[in-house]
């Protein structure tokens, strides 16, 4: 065409590209953080049931008399269902109780207390990573 | 000026038809962006209503069956046998020290209720005894005090254990589902 005059000149086919490529890379990186939030309410949820499985088994051994509660690992971790398809078979529990002293550290020594400390583990949606919540409760010896 | 506006030139066809291209295009992501935004926003505003409501109504269950006196309802060992396993329960309250009453949980097609029904016999109608009483004339007469929605979208409500009491439930709204159990160690009976 036309001859334009030097301060005319418009944006190259290259310019143009990388302007696009650029402005496309930016929405994708926007888009991923979509997704990255639903993990987190999953992951969320997931908490939620981890402390409601692990608040069952501290109601459980709290029902059971000072003396009858057996202290060491009373279940190693394992997971909560058998069948892979239950939502329950994704959380772990581990259970230990240990006799500790009136400072609540472990202790060789009986003095009335008893620690439980219940651990519940997941895989996180989010980073695939192992995470974990632990609940204790401290069991005193009563006068019956 | 007046040469300078005659000089200038204006966009050929196929010039036009790229940036219209190219424009079109970015409103194109950008709506698409917009719409993932508001889709991922529904869905999570969806999770968060369904992990509440559970988690309200786990703990409020929790909390009253903790302190029943009395459970009404027959409840299985465990729930290997789904036949057996109740999807309501009621218990005498044990938080109401001034009367007997009883608190029942059940489905009403979606809905989680609370009951609360006290029993009495016809012949001192204000006077409220226990469901499994009788007198010269047999059963007493029950009357539901209260009958309250307590959560919706439930789809399941499970009950079980003997010693330890199991609450089982299943929250299922457009496609997203939460499932939840706690076991509960009832203090008084």
């Amino acid at each position: 065409m036309l001859s334009f005059p030097n301060k005319n000149k418009g944006f190259s086919i290259i310019e143009g590209t990388l302007a696009i490529a650029v402005l496309i890379i930016g929405l994708m990186a926007i888009m991923q953080v979509f997704p990255f939030g639903l993990k987190v309410i999953g992951d969320s949820q997931n908490t939620t049931i981890a402390s409601s499985v692990a608040l069952e088994k501290i109601e459980e051994l709290r029902s059971v008399q000072y003396d009858s509660l057996a202290t060491g690992t009373i279940e190693a971790k394992h997971h909560l269902s058998a069948d892979a398809g239950n939502y329950l078979y994704s959380y772990q529990r581990q259970t230990i109780v240990e006799l500790v002293d009136a400072n609540f550290n472990q202790s060789g020594t009986d003095i009335g207390l008893k620690k439980i400390t219940v651990t519940v583990f997941w895989v996180s949606p989010v980073g695939f990573a192992e995470k974990s919540i632990q609940l204790n409760s401290i069991v005193a010896k009563t006068a019956d | 000026m007046n040469k300078l506006l005659k000089n200038q030139k204006g966009f050929t066809l196929a010039e036009l038809i790229i940036s219209v291209m190219i424009i079109l295009l970015i409103l194109i992501i950008i709506a698409s962006v917009f719409s993932l935004n508001q889709k991922v926003f529904r869905k999570s505003n969806l999770k968060a209503e369904l992990d509440q409501n559970a988690r309200i109504t786990l703990d409020l269950m929790a909390r009253e069956i903790r302190q029943a006196k009395a459970l009404v309802t027959a409840l299985p060992a465990d729930n290997s046998n789904p036949a057996l396993v109740p999807h309501e329960i009621q218990f005498e309250d044990g938080h109401n020290t001034t009367q007997i009453q009883y608190i029942r949980y059940y489905l009403d097609g979606g809905n989680l209720n609370r009951q609360t029904i006290v029993y009495y016999f016809d012949t001192s109608p204000g006077v409220y005894v226990r469901y499994n009483d009788v007198d010269a004339f047999g059963a007493p007469e029950s009357n539901i005090l209260e009958d309250k929605v307590i959560s919706e979208n439930f789809s399941a409500l499970d009950f079980y254990g003997t010693e330890n009491i199991t609450i089982d439930l299943t929250l299922t709204k457009r496609g997203e589902q939460v499932q939840i159990r706690s076991i509960i160690n009832p203090r008084n009976i």
